[in-house]
């Protein structure tokens, strides 16, 4: 599962909770009392799907950066003993244009690659193209 | 957002102003008798074609050197080299099931 395995990689997943602690914070501020409802949409960010120090190889190729969208909702709820609680669910979606840039070399771990395949396109040999993609529901 | 019966939905404040990103220089065109083709590799339509057929050459090498690494990998370069330019998609079915990605 793409999803699962995002998850298992520290970079994406830290990310993702991350966006979802922020979130978590900022409807707790904002709830005085009682029983509240938020929606968040974080906006787009870039992660990685696979880390630089420990790469999955696959991911790392056929992924790498990424844009990041977190989207969802938040319930908070102030229990008569004084607790706070804070429940929710969420959606994940990603984002990236598969293309090579004009002029733009990888350069992992610091070598840079040196190619053409950015002309592809123009020679009729390619086509670029977005990669998107939204997760299913999860809860927290 | 209100229902008849639940309480207000409050809208939390995005955590970045990007509300989407541009494909910015998605191609979709050939363009063999491009201006730029032809000053960059303009010493004769030979020297062209030896050109555009190394690449390629080397485009299905590393399509062959990503496919062993795995089928996300191998998915993406498939899609560059072969596909009419449309997105791939993963909605939620395909995102949780590799396997729908191939």
């Amino acid at each position: 599962m793409i999803q699962q395995r995002l998850m298992d990689e520290d970079n994406f997943s830290n990310d993702v909770n991350g966006i979802l602690d922020q979130y978590k914070a900022m409807a707790a501020n904002a709830c005085g009392s009682g029983t509240c409802e938020f929606a968040l949409d974080s906006g787009w960010d870039p992660t990685l799907a696979t880390s630089y120090e420990n790469p999955v190889k696959e991911d790392y190729a056929g992924m790498g950066q990424v844009q990041l969208n977190v989207s969802g909702r938040i319930t908070v709820t102030h229990g008569a003993d004084g607790s706070l609680s804070t429940m929710g669910a969420y959606k994940m979606s990603i984002f990236k244009a598969w293309n090579f840039d004009v002029g733009e070399y990888p350069s992992p771990h610091g070598v840079t690659i040196r190619h053409d395949f950015y002309h592809l396109p123009e020679w009729g040999m390619a086509q670029d193209f977005i990669l998107r993609g939204t997760s299913s529901e999860r809860s927290f | 957002m209100m229902s008849a019966s639940g309480p207000t939905v409050t809208q939390l404040p995005m955590l970045t102003e990007r509300t989407f990103l541009p494909a910015n220089d998605q191609a979709g065109h050939p363009e063999y008798g491009s201006i730029g083709f032809w000053t960059r590799y303009g010493r004769g339509s030979r020297d062209a074609r030896d050109v555009m057929e190394g690449e390629a050459a080397k485009a299905q090498a590393f399509r062959a050197y990503f496919c062993a690494k795995g089928p996300t990998a191998c998915a993406q370069w498939g899609h560059w080299l072969d596909a009419s330019g449309e997105d791939m998609i993963l909605d939620p079915a395909t995102f949780d099931g590799r396997g729908q990605l191939l």
